[in-house]
């Protein structure tokens, strides 16, 4: 085939298709001439009268859902199957910017990369599919980041549709019921607790991790720290996603009321229906329903335990609130969940989760880094809910915040930078003096000063070197000193 | 002054009724509410707060719990009971309660309902919103309700071994 008519058809392709699939070849094989020919001209997939490869005729006829986004996270193609499957034109959803925004649909929100697609990486993730039908639906989706000259060139994403059967609950309950219950489900996902401060990101970790698993997790950490969220969080993202997830507060309920809801005559635990129980401080139960707890989750293996409460269990029973059996049963991972003040450096980040239309002003970070935050994320909610309401359709600036904060802010002073603690040159340093003791007291012999250390002479000489102390420099100080 | 409130959408006033004393005996203010605008109105101002919804299950009542779903997002930290006014078979109880504790309420009361039940669930969820926001306000202080008085609890087995 003649060179031109080959170009011709690549550039028809780049100009009516959109997608820059072949751009992409072309960067990476530095001219669309050194693309890999096609290995037979007979080749399915690929448009009639073309001598290259048919990308899209390929895709068409795949049966997985394929889809490409852009850089900006724009829809830019996708295939027939991912059509069928979503209900879709494409012509009808291009330049879709898939992303978490209020205002973005179910499909944009479902599509939107994950952070580690985002920075390059291969990512799977499960979320639950847009368009509920009976037997509710959920999508495995891997992201497959394309790198650029520049950083990230686009992502191909492809769905895996992972069907299950209907719970029990789902055939009794009405529909609307269950479309509002994977509503609310699917706002539980790990970029709830993204950050970029290493307490959050190890969290994420651990968090991912529990998530993967079955066991029983015992959450602990300050008031308002988010446990409960982080239950939901693994929830919604473990292996009983399908069933409900239920949180009994054992401190604001009375004991009798917690036996009946649970082990009562009809008690959620007799169904099928549940997931998750989740425990708010369930040293607060007597102990008898503690036991009672212990006993129920050592028998069943259909309902996981999750409990969370301001101390690690072990110390809830050291105080005497827990039950050692509680402990060992039915604490099997315990995860901290960091406090806000350990993690300050993600205060715009949750400050654009909870407003995120709100334009806020640097100098409000700079007040609510000199908070101690003994609420954490309950009291930081609360005060950029109220500076919102105060600032109307304004930004928010620091006089929107409570004049005690201002005042706290102005009142510490900038924490001093904290010595870093480098075992390492410590050591050194520590040797090095040793060393020189030694030298003097042995008057410069190095086998009495070698004796002295406790060392081979040879291994004196080497650190020696290494430390670079050399007898006339210290004889020259020893002087300058007046010890020699 | 934030002062803790129980709203209370229904249509008929019995739970503002059955909640009257308990609330001017704690000085708690009880809003008796229709629409779930109101509902929400009353929840702008961060105060305290324990949210009843009425419902019979019916088909045109569904809506009322997508308030459940709202509340969680408006404020994680208001505590919402779903009063439904029929009685249920015990296994379609159950899925009902599974799947309204899944939206977030806190707890489902079904009939038979006696007052003192109600008051329970009530004052117990309440009390614990009221310490929640107290301990973010005052840090060093221990606040303690009621139910979580471990001398409330005497064990037995505790008194023998000291004896």
């Amino acid at each position: 085939m003649a060179t031109s008519s080959r170009e011709n058809c690549l550039l028809d392709r780049i100009t009516n298709f959109g997608v820059n699939y072949f751009q992409i070849r072309v960067n990476e094989f530095g001219s669309v001439f050194e693309m890999p020919p096609s290995p037979s001209p007979k080749r399915r997939g690929r448009p009639k009268g073309s001598q290259t490869f048919g990308w899209r005729s390929f895709f068409e006829q795949s049966t997985t859902p394929v889809f490409i986004l852009g850089s900006n996270r724009r829809l830019r193609y996708a295939n027939g199957t991912w059509e069928k499957l979503c209900g879709v034109k494409l012509t009808d959803v291009q330049d879709l910017v898939c992303s978490s925004r209020r205002h973005s649909s179910a499909l944009a929100q479902a599509l939107m990369p994950t952070p580690e697609a985002l920075a390059g990486k291969v990512d799977r993730i499960r979320r639950s599919a847009p368009f509920t039908r009976p037997g509710y639906q959920w999508w495995d989706i891997t992201f497959t980041p394309l790198r650029g000259e520049v950083g990230l060139y686009g992502i191909l994403g492809t769905i895996e549709v992972v069907n299950s059967e209907p719970t029990t609950m789902s055939r009794k309950l009405h529909p609307s019921i269950m479309t509002l219950r994977h509503a609310h489900a699917a706002r539980y996902a790990f970029d709830l607790f993204q950050g970029c401060s290493p307490q959050i990101l190890q969290f994420l970790t651990q968090l991912r991790h529990a998530a993967a698993t079955d066991v029983p997790i015992w959450f602990w950490g300050e008031p308002g720290s988010g446990k409960e969220t982080a239950a939901r969080v693994v929830h919604h993202n473990g292996p009983r996603r399908e069933k409900a997830f239920i949180g009994v507060d054992c401190v604001g309920l009375q004991p009798y009321l917690i036996d009946s809801l649970l082990f009562g005559h009809g008690g959620i635990l007799e169904g099928q229906h549940v997931g998750t129980l989740y425990l708010k401080n369930p040293m607060a139960l007597p102990r008898d329903l503690q036991a009672k707890v212990v006993e129920a989750f050592s028998k069943t293996q259909n309902v996981r335990l999750i409990s969370s409460a301001t101390r690690s269990a072990a110390d809830e029973v050291s105080t005497g609130h827990l039950l050692q059996d509680f402990h060992i049963d039915l604490a099997v991972l315990e995860l901290q969940v960091p406090a806000l003040r350990h993690r300050l450096d993600d205060l715009p980040r949750l400050a654009a989760h909870w407003l995120p239309d709100q334009t806020i002003e640097p100098s409000v970070f700079e007040v609510l880094r000199y908070q101690p935050w003994p609420g954490n994320l309950r009291e930081l909610r609360q005060i950029l809910i109220t500076a919102h309401q105060q600032a109307g359709s304004g930004p928010i600036r620091s006089e929107h915040l409570p004049h005690e904060y201002r005042v706290q802010a102005e009142r510490v002073p900038p924490a001093p930078q904290r010595p870093t603690l480098q075992l390492d040159k410590i050591l050194e340093s520590i040797e090095k003096e040793m060393i020189r003791k030694a030298l003097r007291q042995s008057k410069g012999k190095l086998a009495r000063a070698a004796e002295l250390l406790g060392i081979w002479q040879s291994r004196l000489l080497r650190r020696m070197k290494a430390l670079d102390i050399n007898l006339t420099s210290l004889s020259g100080s020893e002087k300058e000193d007046g010890s020699l | 002054m934030k002062y803790p409130q129980v709203v209370a959408l229904e249509y008929d006033g019995w739970l503002g009724k059955q909640l009257r004393d308990l609330a001017r005996e704690s000085r708690w203010l009880i809003h008796s509410v229709r629409t779930s605008s109101a509902v929400k109105a009353h929840l702008q101002r961060g105060n305290p707060t324990v949210v009843l919804i009425q419902t019979d299950l019916s088909e045109e009542q569904l809506r009322l719990l997508a308030l459940i779903d709202d509340i969680r997002r408006l404020d994680p930290d208001v505590s919402v009971i779903v009063v439904s006014d029929i009685k249920l078979p015990d296994a379609e109880r159950c899925a009902w309660t599974t799947a309204i504790l899944d939206l977030g309420a806190r707890y489902v009361l079904f009939p038979p309902l006696t007052k003192p039940v109600l008051e329970d669930v009530v004052s117990g969820l309440l009390s614990a919103s009221i310490n929640r926001i107290a301990r973010q306000a005052i840090p060093n202080r221990v606040l303690t309700h009621k139910s979580t008085q471990r001398n409330a609890v005497i064990d037995l087995a505790d008194q023998e071994t000291q004896a």
